[in-house]
């Protein structure tokens, strides 16, 4: 079955994540910008940073017949360095026009702190201004109910078009607002934090599953891009059909990505023949 | 055999809840040890939230009567979601 991996650190990860990957039907992974797990000290790191996600990492997927698309952004942790994160900021417009970025990602909320938002609301304005998507990280844990309302009204507020948005890692608790709002989700598979591949099975059986996908988010920390394939074998053990999981897993990240006017993958009809036409 | 069937879901699942269930308990046994032979002078207050917190979750989850979902399309139980919220700051 052929995927797509719309959340995945690339480079925190060995190339034999791609090899795998590719083996196990991955045919094309998005990386949004992040934080590095230290706080950065110059513009110029993370410009470093977006001309690897952009130009050099393509490069290395391609070896394992991956294609790579990437976003660019300052992630919430080092917005609490304003003067770093503008600086950072007035760079970005110059990767827009670079052919596999897709926008601008991901921004949003860790603490919900004044110095988080003020920056949020900058990549937003900046975002819109270049019509670009936009991906928004929610925060992880006991501030994740905070952190998601105070995005969807600081959404609302600048106008921004949620079907032009994403809000990543929802669980139960936070998908319904962002949903009943109109804005595409993600749901993000991780060994422990966050969700796992049979509760993010529960919840698009719950609410089915337009507008919303899957990830691994794969980084640094203790995460498995390979959690993504364990939640098609949990649909499968359901009794979902090739064509269900290849729309959650394949053809909605295919749809939402294909807003930015550059991601070219199609989603994908299966059409199913009888015996006699495969033995033709 | 419906997958999606109660019978399914429980033959499928039994071991591993009950694997969840036991790496649960001999925490708490772990932790009830550690108190024994050091004392609970380590246990500050965010701690013994947190301890408070995973005693109101296990209770939820053990109470006769499951909280009721917020929206009909989850079905008549969302103990998932009480927890979540649960150990939320909000």
């Amino acid at each position: 079955m052929q995927i797509i991996q719309p959340h995945y650190h690339a480079i925190a990860r060995t190339a034999q994540d791609y090899e795998r990957m590719a083996m196990s039907g991955v045919v094309a992974v998005a990386e949004p910008a992040f934080w590095a797990g230290f706080d950065r000290a110059y513009p110029e790191t993370f410009i470093d940073y977006f001309r690897q996600i952009s130009e050099f990492e393509p490069t290395r997927a391609a070896e394992y017949g991956i294609r790579h698309f990437c976003w660019v952004a300052v992630n919430p942790k080092e917005a609490e360095n304003p003067g770093l994160s503008e600086a950072v900021i007035a760079r970005m417009p110059e990767f827009f026009a670079k052919p596999t970025v897709l926008g601008v990602g991901e921004i949003g909320f860790h603490k919900t702190t004044p110095n988080e938002e003020a920056i949020f609301r900058r990549q937003v304005a900046v975002a819109m201004e270049h019509d670009q998507l936009i991906l928004i990280h929610t925060p992880h844990l006991q501030d994740k109910v905070r952190g998601t309302q105070r995005t969807l009204d600081v959404l609302r507020e600048m106008g921004a078009d949620p079907d032009r948005v994403w809000i990543d890692h929802v669980e139960e608790h936070t998908i319904r607002p962002c949903l009943d709002a109109g804005y595409w989700v993600g749901m993000t598979l991780y060994p422990i934090t966050k969700c796992t591949p049979k509760r993010a099975v529960d919840i698009v059986e719950m609410y089915g599953s337009e507008r919303i996908m899957i990830n691994s988010s794969a980084d640094w920390g203790p995460s498995d891009p390979f959690t993504l394939q364990a939640c098609i074998m949990e649909c499968r053990r359901r009794g979902w059909s090739t064509q269900r999981c290849v729309e959650l897993f394949h053809n909605n990240p295919a749809r939402f990505l294909a807003k930015s006017g550059k991601f070219d993958i199609a989603p994908i009809e299966i059409v199913e023949q009888g015996v006699g036409a495969s033995r033709g | 055999m419906d997958p999606r069937s109660p019978a399914a879901i429980l033959d499928r699942e039994f071991l591993d809840v009950r694997c969840m269930l036991i790496e649960t308990a001999a925490t708490l046994d772990r932790l009830d040890l550690a108190i024994a032979e050091h004392g609970a002078d380590g246990i500050d207050a965010v701690r013994r939230d947190r301890l408070a917190r995973l005693r109101q979750a296990m209770s939820l989850l053990a109470a006769p009567e499951p909280p009721a979902a917020a929206d009909p399309r989850c079905g008549p139980a969302a103990r998932a979601e009480a927890l979540l919220r649960l150990f939320s700051d909000d």
